[in-house]
């Protein structure tokens, strides 16, 4: 496996094709709340010109792109504006350097492992106003961003004790549980195992590291190709021997299925394997049900729920598969976001300096929530979950715990 | 379950109708775009026919239109019902339309010209131009492309600029989505709209006119404009109206928006971004594939395929540099002239035979090949792709957009249930 210089990559290359329209900018939601940051257009494919071959721009604007990726979808030319952000970011990084901040919140996985070992006492420290504060000023990770519990009760371990009814299976599925579910919410994953065997799969859990996008997004793109290489190795065999992988986490699997190749530049015959065989866990089961013709048999449920897709999620290229799924629970009402973005996207919003631009983004949808008074707000991405239910007092859970619990009895 | 799937190429204004009309109906939805539509570069109005003749503003009989025009074979009500439709649904989602389907409004551009068109948001009615009484037009400080003079220049009626703060400050040139989201904040709008009043408040005072309406650059909100032109026709104390921009188009955007939330909220599905290829099949079946930026396929389920991939502007048809003419879909058969020499006339703002350029469809909006027969049994059509009309100069897009978008999944719902 090797990857291949950014600047000749295909993606940097794209800005060619921009004719500076400005669908982009408008639909940028940071660009919409603040001028710190110029826009897609401008930090993107026009600032690109100055980034060839090397590095000249001194301009840092490109810090305040939160990587939710719309600009690369509305464009019309196929320019792959967040992409060429992306990148962009992570050599400015490179030249000034990565702060430990961003070290230290872009590897979830360490800090899962420590955290859950010594959960609950590991929760206390964020529940304490003066210690947030000196975190606030000593490092940079703002004092009100809301962080997840700690879970004690690992999903890996849960999984080991679980007994499956599916030995055969009509699909075999390797579940990318990533980091959240592993060692914050282990509920997600037993949701997500749950529903895919009531739909005759057979699951397993391959060995896995985070999915990398958390240092990706902080900059580090080295210690990131590290994560991706890992994963990689890890799951191509399960794929050569027929497995799908599902992934619960909308981020994870983008990164799986796009950034890989297209961001961190990754090349190779398993590259590819991993990126056309990863599906998001509604994108499978949209496809299952419908491939199959099942009766899915949900009971009865009645509530009403608000979904707001994640910005990730569009991403994928998928639509919205979770309404197409949530449409055939009986009794379930929900209204779907309008909200391009719900502002944290993964790690921006913890930051000191962002996390107001991040509050002034969630209007929008906060706005939408309160009109909606939803009993539960549905997400597909575990950080978007975290910042809605902090902020707005509603209980935020994903989609498939929903569908696992209209299950037939 | 569903009745059927229907997968639609285009989010433009005929795609994205066309896939409400679908969901409403019970089909599983998919609306895949290479990137936004165009809406976003439209007024966000709805032209149905204003013709070159600005003094006629009388809608033609659809019969005494050319036999190839796409209004020729629709029956009446294809329009009637779909521009219906839409008033109802922009009305629900708190962005009137005001005019009438047989009448044109006369609305004054930002260059001075005046263009007639059927129906408009209620934020443009008050600079109707059939009312001769004199206009204010409003220059927003700081704000580029927008030049009120060139209107006093050129527009019959009499014309006065009166300037106006931009009441907050912008750390970089104000695009119409800044002051459009910068207005939809309540206590921003508080501040603008309190220095636009203290200007209009003191230009009454020294002009001592009696100011009865101010037109403004488009940027009236995007999520609240009923809100903002009441606050801001309060504050000014006369009629407000919005006069369109150059893209971003703050009105063409709010359309979008719309229609966007009507067709999730209906479980369609949008997917933005990928571009569509398509095969048909011996038996004449039609399917399609989607093609990701990273160069990632993926075949779409489809038992019906809907093109509103619009014309040369949107790349549904492009004109190939050995002189023929495809469409970008499945390549089907465009008619179009051989001659290039005759494509163009000779001057800019003529009307251009290359216009007329397109898909040939029967009355049920399914494509035919030069010799008349159907290209595939479950590929339709509508929107700009069509031949036979040339939308600029007879102020016929969105009409036609319309009414063939509700006419094509009238069929399809007939030919899948």
């Amino acid at each position: 496996m090797s990857y291949i210089d950014i600047d000749s990559l295909e993606t940097t290359l794209s800005s060619d094709q921009c004719i500076k329209c400005n669908i982009c900018t408008a639909s940028c939601p940071v660009a919409a709340v603040t001028d710190l940051f110029p826009g897609p257009k401008a930090v993107g494919p026009q600032l690109q010109r100055l980034r060839q071959p090397a590095a000249l721009s001194q301009d840092q604007s490109v810090d305040y792109c939160n990587g939710c990726g719309v600009c690369s979808l509305v464009c019309p030319h196929g320019v792959q504006i967040a992409e060429m952000n992306a990148i962009a970011r992570s050599v400015q990084m490179d030249r000034d350097g990565i702060p430990l901040r961003n070290r230290l919140i872009g590897r979830p996985e360490p800090l899962g492992k420590v955290g859950s070992m010594f959960a609950p006492l590991s929760n206390i420290p964020l529940a304490i106003p003066p210690l947030r504060w000196v975190t606030e000023k000593t490092i940079g990770i703002h004092r009100k961003a809301p962080f997840p519990s700690f879970s004690r009760r690992r999903f890996r371990s849960w999984f080991k004790r679980h007994q499956s009814d599916n030995i055969i299976g009509r699909r075999k599925v390797v579940y990318f549980h990533g980091c959240s579910t592993n060692y914050y919410e282990p509920k997600v994953g037993e949701a997500v195992v749950k529903v895919l065997e009531h739909f005759g799969c057979k699951v397993s859990i391959a060995e896995q590291n985070c999915c990398g996008l958390p240092m990706q997004s902080n900059g580090e793109f080295d210690a990131a190709r590290e994560n991706a290489k890992s994963n990689i190795e890890k799951l191509a065999p399960y794929v050569r021997e027929n497995y799908v992988i599902v992934g619960s986490s909308t981020s994870c699997t983008l990164a799986l299925k796009h950034d890989y190749p297209n961001i961190l530049g990754l090349q190779g015959r398993d590259v590819d394997l991993i990126a056309k065989n990863t599906y998001d866990i509604f994108e499978f089961l949209a496809e299952l049900i419908d491939e199959s013709d099942i009766d899915p048999r949900f009971r009865h449920v009645n509530e009403a729920v608000f979904y707001h897709p994640p910005c990730q999620q569009r991403s994928h290229f998928m639509g919205q598969p979770a309404v197409r799924v949530l449409r055939q629970i009986p009794g379930l009402t929900f209204e779907v976001s309008t909200a391009d973005c719900c502002g944290v996207a993964g790690t921006y919003g913890l930051k000191a300096e962002k996390y107001q631009i991040s509050r002034d983004i969630a209007e929008t949808l906060f706005a939408q929530i309160d009109r909606n008074d939803p009993e539960r707000v549905l997400c597909d991405s575990e950080t978007c979950r975290w910042w809605i239910q902090g902020h707005t007092d509603v209980n935020s859970v994903h989609p498939i715990e929903l569908v696992a619990e209209a299950l037939p009895r | 379950m569903a009745n059927g799937k229907l997968v639609i190429v285009g989010a433009g204004l005929s795609g994205l109708f066309a896939g409400i009309l679908a969901a409403r109906a019970d089909f599983d939805v998919t609306v895949i775009a290479r990137g936004q539509g165009n809406l976003i570069l439209g007024t966000g109005t709805i032209d149905i026919h204003s013709y070159q003749d600005r003094a006629r503003l009388e809608l033609p009989a659809f019969g005494a239109l050319d036999q190839g025009h796409p209004y020729h074979q629709l029956s009446n009500y294809a329009l009637n019902d779909s521009v219906e439709l839409l008033r109802e649904i922009c009305r629900r989602r708190g962005n009137p339309l005001v005019g009438d389907i047989d009448k044109n409004l006369l609305l004054p551009t930002a260059l001075g010209t005046v263009r007639p068109t059927a129906l408009a948001p209620i934020s443009m009615v008050a600079g109707d131009l059939r009312d001769e009484s004199p206009l204010w037009i409003g220059h927003l400080e700081g704000f580029r492309d927008f030049y009120p003079q060139l209107m006093s220049k050129r527009l019959a009626q009499q014309v006065h600029v009166i300037n106006l703060p931009q009441g907050i400050p912008f750390g970089r040139d104000a695009y119409t989505t800044d002051l459009a989201r910068a207005l939809d904040n309540f206590h921003k709008r508080e501040q603008i709209t309190n220095a636009w009043r203290k200007a209009v408040l003191d230009y009454r005072k020294t002009t001592r006119q009696t100011v009865t309406r101010i037109g403004l650059p488009a940027v009236l909100g995007l999520e609240n404009p009923r809100v903002v032109l009441a606050d801001v026709e309060d504050a000014l104390e006369c009629h407000v109206f919005e006069i369109p921009t150059l893209p971003p188009s703050v009105p063409g955007m709010r359309l979008y928006n719309i229609l966007r939330a009507e067709l999730l909220t209906l479980g369609g599905q949008l997917i933005l971004g990928p571009s569509v290829t398509g095969e048909i099949s011996k038996y004449q079946r039609a399917s399609v594939t989607m093609h990701t930026a990273n160069k990632v396929s993926k075949d779409l389920n489809a038992d019906a395929i809907l093109l509103a991939t619009g014309g040369f502007g949107h790349h549904g048809l492009v004109a190939n540099v050995n002189g023929t003419v495809s469409e970008t879909v499945f390549d089907l058969p465009v008619e179009y002239a051989e001659d290039r020499s005759t494509w163009t006339a000779e001057h800019y703002l003529e009307s251009h035979p290359y216009t007329k350029f397109g898909l040939r469809t029967n009355s049920q909006m399914q494509p035919l090949d030069a010799k008349g027969k159907l290209v595939a049994d479950n590929i339709w059509a509508c929107g700009s792709v069509l031949a036979g009309a040339d939308r600029v100069s007879e102020g016929s897009r969105e009409g036609i957009s319309l009414a063939t978008a509700f006419a094509a999944v009238e069929n399809i719902i007939h030919t899948l249930s």
